[in-house]
């Protein structure tokens, strides 16, 4: 027993599940001490810190590098041994601040400080992008470091992780900490390592993956007395040597928006190929029957719901149809399951816009994002039915080993932290599904962007046209344009449009999206176009060319509203950059999903009566109706998130037998 | 996905690959419930059951610890095809046998979720108690070895010797019951003094006590008959109301495979205590006073009324209801209908496509509605006739007790199922896609309600007894002395100018008129004579003889006065004047009265509630409308008016019919021997009605008169209503 390290220790002591969701009037309760806490600033209190902070800094500028050292490792003994004051955070960070300086040559503002404070509250920091978060985090994960029980910095993608572990890494060097990266490719050994070092920089998917093959590798020894037991029992020998974590204490999460609430839901899932000739069979037959049956005799289609019904005839039909194939065809049941499936794939799902075909594969586009999504795939025998749709190789469903979502697997840190450049709009849901308080902390350099009001047109041809027309415009001036699309088929439509306007543009979806940092890189050029699906290229600075300053740096348009605000602020976000000047501008219309979704009665109305225009209809009515859709499909999207979790929470008290997920 | 039931489940490999089977205590019963066959699950150690279908003990039935789930459920799929339960239904399956501590699963479940499970089960029980303060149950010893040993000797009771003894001793009860009902009623009006508390719980305590071993004894007895089951285990009290009481659990008897076993033993009890009332009945008889006689009589009163109200009747949870609910082969009755009203409302007026519908046939459909909807309006009866009750028969210094009553009844079927509701309608996943339609007619229902109860204006009418009263009438009074010689018969029309009323003769006067008259004749001849004597004796006799004149005057006006004549038009009433011929009249003596019968008015007494909304909302007496009815004649409605409302309060009655005593509505004070007293003031009121024919109401009628209050909307005819009752309660 003796051979055991602490952090096997404490990845057996880990809780297997986060808290449960308070219910009825807890509920309520917790949601309303949320609201209050969104009331009182904490800004202020983590910026009177701040000054504190500030105030050390002539002291420790003179220290010598040895000096500080000591320093370092005299502070780090206080927060190993669990004995920190609220002024050894501010002297510990003042210490960061100082080695930040020397060792990489930035010294972090008063406003990245306030920044870490806000991590070391238990926060969800909100800040601009191009503000430095990945040298805020800095301070606060030196000091997580130095508690000493690991300390996950999650980044969006593994270029990132290694970037900043190679990057930041000088400084925890210089604090005496360890710091590690976790690569997609990397083996377990290699991996246990970086687990074991003091900071590990890593993605969401790695950590949240590793923790399953751990759960696979523990089995059902769950807890630490089954595991205790066992172990005494000698029947698990290597077992724990075989883990590779140490254990869930303490997080920060960058893009925490997108992490812990975009893709909260969606699983993360160890599976295995099963082959399955008889189902495969069958989805290629039910793409066959689907095309026999036809729309509003057979089967009806729920738009906005997304949903296939099939009618009584249809039942029928498709019973006389698959009477004498056998296999799957032979209960009812099943039959009509498989058809529904085929024809969701054929009518629901669009090529390019839900999906891609690449290199023979489907690769789903996440509809938030616009972004490719290539591990992901849809559920329930969808995923099967859009291969044998676009008669492509049908890869059966494969068998899970272990699941988790993101929502549940974040839940389960102690110190769950996380940084976002917009996070104010889903303060609600970062409070009651995360407990995180959502801090936003002001720009370093006044913003000089300027939000112009959005332009609402009638239709969508109406629409595009006046998009074309204002890119012209703008054009001719010179100043750089960013045009953000929902889809990929938009961006298609668009650029095909600037085309027969011979207006020269560079492309950037989910398609092309090799040249993802190249054309990024270019979007701020001098006269550039580029055309963009949402979320392509996050993360990616847009640097203004030269002479673009003068000229009122990049403008960026926004061709549809998004499902949440918060999306569309960060395409807004990527002009004006760090006092740079920039503006943003949206262009609508009211057959925009969104709106004819959430508020159809009314804009059904609004259309009747512009009718004929082709101008500009915004007033503040048309804009309320678009902000009212937007925040009743951001509730709705939480509402549903929040019942995945509680659905999970309720799976895992029926299935006690069978060990936690 | 529009698929009713999907076939996968994303947690499949959570269950697929492990070896659960049944805990070996495991029992299993097969029953029959409309049709349908049905396995019911014990684990006799901790007495948990369950119920499932009998495709899903196909299922549970190959788990043997060796198959894995995944293979048991290939393995149904080939065999049963659609019927087969889908993964998402194993898992539900799985679970909740789990959670009723049916399953073996061969790994030990982590400790984490096993004391979670242990504190909601903690958390929930205390809810439980909390929630259900008024049912407390707290189990105290294991009967069963006791029951054991004597269940050969009372068992006995349920046989058909038993069945026999009884149904004689209820006749018998009943006989004497049936011979003493008044008294029995009138003896009700005592049972909640406080002086008849002690006996009533004491009798409470001995029904209870009685009807509990009688659900225990028939319960081991069919166990015994069966060769197993029918075990009873807990023995505790229960605090019905914060009174202790008796209680035994006898849910073994669930598993019982005939059902007139189970029948009986849910009946048991109920039969039980009928035996007591009976048995109580018969000593209540032949017994005048003393303890045995209170408490025999309480007895009689609790088991009765228990039985006919509470246990005996299935649209509340008591026995009566599990029985029906067995015998019409519904289990979870009263749960399905509510579900099935609901189910209704979504699927009917939501529209909603994924409504559930938890009837399985046409019968049951029949019965959830009827069952819903009569147990609903029965219940909320009960509580307001129960309300009501209190509210009468409780003595003063335990009245506290009704509104708590009441508000905690409002709070748990007014308050509670709203809020529930509210949240329901806000945050249920079912409604996602109908939300809008069922937000919107729950408001237009709502808003239906609102608008008739709170907005509508309806008429509000209170009703007062009156007498009816002529508006013009004549005492007739004798007015001289004299022997009654003719008169006119009662209930003739009479007038000044007509027919005397009555004639009388006075002897008397008419001999000194006589004498008077002899007299003046004298003093004329004097004074004919002293004309040529003497003029200063002239002048003497003619003071004699005017004196003398006015003395025969005033005689002529006495003697005149004995023929009266009616004052006024009206029927000449005197109901005594046929036997007063040869009567002496005195002056002064009433005779009848003249009373002019069609111009009547009524006088009507209204409490000091009702005068005073009167005064406040009917300005305006003469717009009030007011419907007049004669008491014993339904035929005759009348239409009237408030001619005025006399401004001061009057305690005297003015009739002895309006007062408690002899029937009328106005209390008056139990020691005014004459009944005129009334109780608390009264205002008058004053009637006029409007006649279409002549003769519709007559002097001296009882009327009742219905007032139109000006239209108010019922809830706040309500509200003042109960604000009244409270006030009259506690002398605000």
């Amino acid at each position: 027993m003796a051979g055991i390290p602490s952090a096997t220790w404490q990845m057996l002591g880990q809780r297997t599940s986060g808290e449960s969701l308070p219910k009825g009037l807890d509920a309520a309760w917790d949601t309303g001490i949320g609201l209050v806490g969104r009331a009182v600033p904490r800004y202020k209190r983590f910026l009177r810190r701040t000054e504190k902070i500030l105030s050390l800094e002539k002291k420790i500028s003179e220290m010598t590098d040895s000096k500080l050292r000591q320093v370092a490792a005299e502070i780090r003994e206080i927060f190993r041994c669990q004995r920190d004051k609220p002024s050894d955070i501010e002297t510990a960070f003042a210490i960061v601040r100082e080695v930040a300086f020397r060792k990489i040559g930035e010294k972090p503002f008063p406003v990245q400080i306030t920044g870490a404070m806000a991590l070391e509250g238990g926060c969800i920091a909100e800040m601009a992008t191009g503000e430095g978060k990945t040298l805020t985090s800095t301070m606060y994960v030196t000091v997580a470091g130095w508690r000493g029980r690991g300390c996950h910095v999650v980044t969006v993608n593994d270029y990132l992780a290694r970037r900043d572990a190679e990057w930041m890494g000088q400084i925890y060097r210089f604090c005496g900490l360890t710091v590690d990266y976790i690569e997609q490719q990397m083996p377990p050994a290699r991996r246990k390592a970086a687990y074991m070092a003091d900071i590990t920089y890593c993605t969401n998917k790695e950590v949240a993956a590793d923790f399953l093959r751990d759960r696979i590798t523990l089995g059902r020894l769950r807890g630490l007395s089954s595991a205790l037991v066992s172990k005494m029992a000698g029947g698990a020998k290597n077992l724990t040597d075989r883990l590779i974590q140490r254990g869930l204490n303490c997080a920060i999460v960058d893009e925490a928006d997108s992490v812990l609430i975009d893709e909260s839901v969606t699983p993360l899932i160890i599976s295995g190929n099963a082959p399955n000739p008889e189902q495969v069979e069958s989805f290629r037959q039910a793409a066959v029957i689907a095309g026999q049956l036809k729309q509003e005799i057979d089967y009806r289609i729920d738009h906005r719901y997304r949903d296939i019904e099939l009618t009584e005839r249809g039942k029928e039909h498709l019973a006389a149809i698959t009477g004498d194939l056998g296999g799957l065809w032979q209960g009812n049941r099943r039959s009509q399951e498989i058809v529904n499936r085929a024809l969701t794939a054929k009518d629901l799902y669009v090529r390019d816009h839900h999906y891609v075909i690449d290199k023979g594969k489907i690769v789903i586009v996440d509809e938030f994002t616009g972004r490719l999504m290539p591990d992901r795939t849809w559920r329930d025998g969808l995923h099967q039915a859009v291969e044998a749709k676009e008669a492509l190789n049908v890869n059966p469903p494969k068998d899970t080993y272990a699941r988790i979502s993101f929502q549940r697997f974040f839940r389960m840190y102690d110190r769950l932290s996380g940084m976002t450049g917009t996070a104010a709009e889903a303060a609600s849901e970062f409070w009651q599904i995360y407990h995180l308080p959502v801090v936003t902390i002001p720009t370093n350099r006044p913003c000089k962007r300027k939000n112009l009001p959005d332009i609402i047109l009638s239709n969508n041809a109406s629409k595009w046209a006046r998009i074309v027309q204002e890119i012209g415009r703008i054009n001719a001036t010179g100043r750089p344009i960013l045009i953000g699309t929902r889809s990929v088929l938009a961006s298609e439509h668009l650029s095909g449009m600037l085309k027969s306007a011979n207006l020269v543009h560079q492309v950037l979806n989910a398609v092309h999206h090799r040249m993802e940092a190249q054309i990024v890189a270019e979007a701020g050029k001098l006269g550039k176009i580029t055309v963009a699906t949402n979320m392509a290229g996050r993360g990616t600075d847009i640097k203004l060319g030269r002479g673009v300053t003068e000229l009122g740096g990049l403008h960026v348009i926004a061709a549809e509203p998004n499902e949440s605000a918060r999306i569309d602020r960060q395409l807004f976000g990527r002009c004006a950059r760090q006092g740079d000047p920039g503006s943003a501008q949206g262009i609508f219309s009211l057959d925009d999903e969104i709106v004819s979704r959430y508020a159809r009665n009314t804009v059904a109305y609004f259309k009747k009566r512009h009718a004929h225009s082709t101008d500009d209809i915004s007033s503040p009515l048309i804009r309320g109706i678009f902000h009212l859709s937007q925040s009743r499909a951001e509730r709705l999207a939480m509402r549903r998130r929040k019942n995945v979790l509680r659905t999970d929470n309720w799976l895992d008290e029926q299935l006690g037998f069978a060990g936690s997920e | 996905m529009a698929v009713e039931r999907p076939t996968f489940h994303e947690s499949w490999f959570r269950v697929a690959q492990l070896r659960p089977r049944l805990l070996s205590s495991v029992q299993v019963y097969r029953q029959h419930f409309r049709g349908q066959m049905w396995y019911v699950l014990e684990n006799p150690s901790s007495n948990e059951f369950s119920r499932v279908s009998s495709d899903a003990y196909h299922f549970i039935g190959l788990l043997d610890g060796r198959k894995t789930v995944a293979e048991v459920w290939r393995i149904c799929n080939e065999r049963y095809g659609d019927y087969a339960p889908t993964q998402p239904e194993v898992i539900q399956l799985l679970g909740n046998l789990y959670c009723s501590n049916l399953l073996y699963a061969e790994l030990a479940p982590d400790a984490e979720s096993l004391f979670n499970r242990y504190h909601t089960r903690i958390k929930r029980r205390i809810q439980g108690f909390f929630s259900n303060l008024l049912f407390i149950h707290i189990p105290l010893i294991d009967p069963d070895h006791f029951l054991s040993r004597w269940v050969g000797l009372f068992g006995l009771i349920f046989s058909w010797f038993g069945l026999l003894l009884w149904l004689v001793v209820i006749s018998a009860g009943l006989y004497f019951i049936v011979g003493n009902i008044k008294e029995l009623f009138f003896q009700s009006t005592d049972i909640l003094n406080p002086d008849n508390f002690i006996f009533l719980y004491l009798s409470m305590v001995i029904i209870k006590i009685f009807h509990e071993f009688g659900h225990a004894f028939a319960c081991k007895r069919f166990g015994r008959l069966n060769g197993s089951g029918g075990e009873v285990h807990v023995i505790g009290i229960m605090f019905l109301v914060f009174v202790p009481l008796p209680y035994v659990d006898a849910s073994s008897a669930w598993a019982f495979r005939k059902k007139w076993h189970r029948v009986v033993v849910g009946l048991s009890g109920v039969m039980i205590e009928l035996f007591c009332a009976a048995v109580a009945a018969i000593i209540w008889v032949n017994t005048s006073t003393g303890t045995l006689h209170i408490i025999s009589y309480n007895i009689i009163f609790l088991a009765s009324v228990s039985t006919l109200i509470f246990n005996g009747n299935p649209l509340l949870r008591f026995d009566a209801y599990y029985v029906l609910s067995d015998l019409i082969e519904i289990p979870n009755l009263s749960q399905r209908s509510k579900n099935y009203i609901y189910y209704l409302v979504k699927k009917y007026c939501w529209k909603l496509k994924s409504a559930y519908n938890p009837a399985h046939s046409s019968g049951e459909k029949i019965w959830f509605l009827f069952y819903g909807i009569a147990s609903t309006a029965y219940r909320v009866f009960i509580c307001i006739r129960i309300l009501l009750f209190l509210n009468d028969r409780l003595p003063e210094e335990l009245f506290v007790l009704v509104p708590i009553f009441a508000g905690s009844a409002v709070i748990a079927w007014i308050v509670v199922p709203i809020g529930k509701f509210i949240r329901y309608l806000a945050t249920s996943g079912e409604l996602a896609r109908s939300r809008g339609v069922a937000v919107s007619s729950t408001l237009a229902a709502m808003a239906l309600i609102v608008i008739s109860v709170g907005i509508l204006k309806v008429p509000e009418y209170f009703r007062i007894e009156g007498i009816v009263e002529p508006l013009n009438m004549a005492v007739v009074y004798a007015e001289s002395d004299g022997f009654v010689s003719d008169f006119l018969l009662s209930n003739q029309t009479v007038s000044p100018d007509g027919e005397s009323l009555i004639t009388a003769s006075n002897p008397e006067l008419e001999a000194e008129k006589k004498g008077l008259l002899a007299e003046l004749r004298g003093f004329q001849a004097k004074r004919r004579i002293a004309q040529t004597r003497d003029m200063a004796e002239v002048q003497m006799l003619d003071e004699q003889i005017e004196a003398l004149n006015e003395k025969i005057a005033r005689i002529d006006y006495e003697l005149a006065a004995l023929d009266i004549k009616a004052s006024l038009e009206g029927t000449w009433i005197s109901p005594d004047i046929d036997k007063a011929r040869g009567l002496y009249l005195s002056r002064g003596q009433m005779i009848g009265l003249v009373a002019d019968l069609d111009n009547v008015f009524v006088r009507a007494a209204a409490g000091q509630e009702l005068a005073a909304m009167l005064i406040n909302h009917t300005g305006n007496f003469a717009e009030t409308n007011v419907e007049i009815r004669v008491k014993g004649r339904p035929d005759v409605t009348l239409s009237g008016q408030i001619e005025q409302i006399l401004p001061a309060g009057k305690e005297q009655l003015p009739y002895q019919a309006m007062g408690y005593a002899v029937g009328g509505s106005i209390p008056t004070l139990i020691d005014d021997p004459k009944g005129l007293h009334a109780a608390e003031r009264f205002f008058e009121v004053r009637i006029k009605p409007h006649f279409d024919k002549p003769d519709q109401l007559r002097s001296g009628q009882r009327v009742v008169a219905r007032i139109q209050m000006p239209d108010r909307p019922l809830l706040f005819q309500w509200w003042s209503d109960i604000r009244q009752l409270f006030q009259r309660r506690f002398h605000i």
